[in-house]
């Protein structure tokens, strides 16, 4: 795919590093890319990023999805940063950058030269943006942890499941891509601080910790004071109003009433225009405030709901709940999604056609900014596509001393 | 503090955001030293004043309520009333930033839509965090986080395998949408920076939570197969599970990648020999037998804590972590080096432990200085020394209950 012609973008001034680590290091300086900075993704040239075998299937070597996803808009350079060699070249990239993001361990970063202690030497007006799963420092610093056990640490998993049965973490790669998205807003804080200062600084980014601050740890008092656990509760919320998923037709569909006015009109949904008979004839229900009856009988009345529910399909569910003003929603999997009429009337799924996967429909940003549009210019990189192009276009080198690199394993 | 040194030091927000999605993106504009100002009625609480962990039921001793809105000033005013609209609009113009998070044409309804705004500060940023987006067929559809999750497709994720769907039961997409709300505010500030030029966003939250299975929508037009339920399982790793533990209710959650990483385990567990079977030697062969695999593996974990087995597998390179609640991270020694939880006072709750910043910075990263506002705490300073309104003419607002009078509330025993 040829790039698009350039629109102005907030960060098109902003030339990034990301030492292709994981999930999360590529889905922040996504969010940058996506945004308009340039960024350059620095793969082992040996093994490739770890995030390109993420997710495919064993035996299988190619490069799965969720690396197409994560990577396009980005610019491709292999350097093997355990030679001094590619020490150097990364020393060079470093010098003509603003943000590095990295997401190493602190006693593998310091082996790569990925550490800020040495890129602040490099370039003091460089931030260093870092996501690993504890952060640099604390006595977990240097755990081994993948999503599930970030999922566990952010006292999420306790969360999901049925009662008395194994814990479920969060699907997919939620755990890194909201550290990634945190990430990516603490930069730009850090790049507004250098407008002043003149000066880079380490941000240091704890997947667990963004989910213990920014989703999970809210009431942290009610939990250790008053002794409130939050524990797993199947399909249905712990919470004082009706809130879950349920069984209809053709699926699930969801269901929250936060406001009694919203239940009722649930009722008359189910009862076609009236408060069905069971829930009006018995007063167990109807002197229940609807805050407790969840409570109290949301056993009872989901066995009841779900006569009716099971005959109606979950897309006449959802008309009935949208014409009503109550918040039913179906249950929907990928391929309705990616049909959904609503999003595709957005156009929200673009078109981008990948070397290796050819032509698919991608999420774009969800940002939809009204003057600085954001596009996806290009596909996921290649193992070192842009070898040529950076290092000799931007950096001078000669075409002897890539081929150099090139034989000494370096690139 | 010293206001000066944060990254958004001298920014200004209004901040029209309620129940969680709106408030978190401002609270991390806030925690970075943003003036939040944050507009609450008394006719229409917002509903974080209330939620189930709010035990003494006052709209000033909700726990989530105050770390969600730490830092902010708070100014209470009707909106159902022409002029508290204008007043509105005559702050805005004073402000950076408005946010807001209500069902789309609410705001254009109140007057307070960005391009009545844009007239009176032309460079103005305005972020809306709506549920489907205030455009297309689907947009007047009443949506909180857990329709949208399911919406989204997380939802039909989440359950045992070939069981039913659970979901996940938290509200997700409000925190999502309030970090990607907070970036493009900050993206949009670094562009009026360089050009001068402010400019209307949307998130529609259900885009955000899309945009987050990004993978599972290219992986299935890839393969044609729709994801499914898989409870623990994950492709490319065996283990991938949580182990019940000794104690009550209390699981580990392990995981292992690399051949190296299995063996290493095995020593670990070198008390259950059986799992050094040649057959569970590979991936492959850890997948063809997993429920064995997990089956032994539980046998090991059941008489140990989870803080032992986490202790042992790390000191030999295995991932693996109790599955802590906000209990267990609060007592966590780790988190409390790094200062997870502060201390902050709050005029009626008293000492209250809050959840700190989602990052540290080296230099300066903003700090959680002040407890959220008490409704209305801050209407003399918003509407006297930022608007500029004389004592008199604000004391007519009140009198005519635009402004909603500020009456402090009684200290907690």
């Amino acid at each position: 795919m040829t790039e698009t012609k350039k629109q102005p973008q907030p960060l098109d001034h902003l030339k990034v590093v990301e030492i292709g680590n994981n999930i999360a290091t590529a889905y922040c300086a996504k969010m940058l890319a996506d945004q308009g900075a340039e960024v350059i993704k620095v793969e082992d040239p040996r093994t490739g990023a770890m995030d390109r075998t993420e997710r495919i299937l064993p035996g299988e070597e190619k490069t799965g999805c969720v690396f197409a996803y994560v990577n396009c808009n980005k610019l491709g350079v292999s350097l093997n940063l355990e030679t001094e060699a590619g020490k150097k070249t990364l020393a060079d990239l470093v010098r003509q950058a603003d943000i590095l993001v990295e997401g190493n361990r602190s006693s593998r970063a310091a082996e790569l030269g990925v550490d800020y202690e040495t890129l602040s030497a490099i370039n003091p007006r460089l931030l260093v943006t870092s996501i690993t799963p504890f952060g640099k420092t604390g006595p977990y610093a240097e755990y081994n942890a993948y999503a599930i056990n970030v999922s566990a640490a952010g006292a999420s998993s306790v969360c999901i499941g049925e009662p008395g049965r194994t814990l479920l973490p969060l699907p997919l790669s939620q755990v890194h891509f909201q550290s990634a998205a945190m990430a990516a807003t603490a930069t730009l804080g850090g790049l507004l601080v250098r407008d002043y200062t003149g000066r880079g600084q380490h941000i240091d980014v704890s997947e667990a910790e963004v989910w213990i601050t920014h989703f999970t740890g809210h009431a942290v008092i009610a939990y250790v004071f008053h002794n409130r656990r939050r524990i797993r509760s199947g399909h249905k919320t712990q919470a004082l109003f009706p809130n879950g998923i349920f069984r209809c037709k053709d699926g699930y569909i969801s269901l929250i009433a936060m406001r009694g006015e919203q239940w009722r009109e649930f009722l008359k949904i189910v009862g076609e225009g009236k408060i069905p008979d069971w829930y009006a004839n018995d007063e167990r229900f109807t002197k229940t405030s609807f805050r407790e009856i969840n409570l109290k009988y949301g056993d009872e009345i989901e066995v009841l709901l779900e006569k009716w529910l099971t005959t109606k399909a979950k897309d006449y569910i959802y008309e009935q709940g949208r014409i009503n003003h109550v918040a039913l929603a179906p249950v929907r999997d990928i391929r309705e999604v990616l049909e959904d009429p609503h999003l595709n009337y957005r156009k929200f799924f673009v078109d981008v056609e990948d070397p290796q996967f050819g032509k698919l429909q991608y999420p774009q940003s969800a940002l939809r900014f009204s003057k600085t549009p954001s596009v996806i210019r290009r596909p996921a990189p290649t193992l070192g596509q842009h070898n040529e192009e950076i290092l000799c276009g931007r950096l001078g080198y000669t075409k002897k001393e890539l081929q150099d690199l090139r034989k000494d394993g370096v690139i | 503090m010293d206001q000066n040194k944060y990254p958004l030091s001298g920014i200004r927000v209004l901040d029209f955001g309620w129940v969680a999605a709106g408030p978190s993106a401002t609270k991390i504009l806030a925690d970075m030293g943003a003036e939040v100002i944050k507009v609450e009625s008394r006719k229409r609480p917002d509903t974080t004043r209330f939620t189930p962990d709010n035990i003494e039921r006052s709209p000033e001793t909700d726990p989530a309520f105050h770390s969600l809105n730490r830092n902010k000033l708070g100014i209470t005013i009707d909106m159902t009333k022409p002029e508290g609209c204008e007043l509105l609009r005559k702050l805005a113009a004073k402000c950076d930033i408005v946010l807001e998070n209500f069902f789309p044409g609410v705001m254009k309804k109140f007057g307070l839509d960005y391009e009545t705004l844009r007239q009176v500060k032309p460079d103005i940023i305005y972020v809306s965090m709506p549920g489907l987006g205030t455009w297309g067929p689907q947009a007047e559809t009443p949506a909180y986080a857990p329709g949208l999750a399911a919406l989204s497709g997380l939802e039909s994720m989440v359950g045992y395998k070939g069981e039913r769907a659970l979901g996940l039961q938290q509200p997700y997409s409000d925190y999502n949408a309030g970090t990607n709300s907070a970036f493009a505010a900050l993206a949009a500030l670094i562009h009026r920076k360089r050009t001068g030029e402010g400019q209307n966003i949307e998130v529609a939250q259900i885009e955000a939570l899309v945009a987050c299975i990004g993978e599972a929508v290219l992986d299935y037009q890839v393969t044609g197969k729709v994801p499914g339920l898989e409870g623990n399982r994950h492709g490319r790793m065996v283990p991938h599970n949580n182990y019940l533990c000794d104690g009550d209710d209390k699981w580990v959650s392990i995981a292992v990648k690399t051949d190296a990483e299995w063996n290493n385990l095995v020593e670990v567990m070198s008390d259950a020999p059986q799992l050094e079977d040649k057959k569970f030697a590979t991936l492959e062969g850890r997948q063809a037998h997993e429920d064995e695999l997990n089956e032994l593996i539980s046998g090991w974990t059941a008489g140990r804590t989870a803080e032992e087995i986490t202790e042992m597998l790390q000191e030999a390179g295995v991932a693996a972590f109790p599955c802590m609640d906000i209990g267990d991270c609060f007592l966590d020694p780790h988190n409390q080096e790094r200062g997870v939880f502060i201390p902050l006072e709050h005029p009626v709750s008293g000492d209250e432990f809050i959840a700190n910043l989602s990052w540290k910075m080296s230099e300066s990263d903003g700090a959680v200085y002040r407890p959220a506002p008490m409704w209305g705490q801050h209407n003399h300073y918003v509407f006297g020394d930022i608007l500029g309104l004389s004592a008199e003419e604000i004391a007519r607002y009140e009198a005519a209950e635009v402004i909603q009078k500020f009456q402090e509330p009684e200290k907690k025993e």
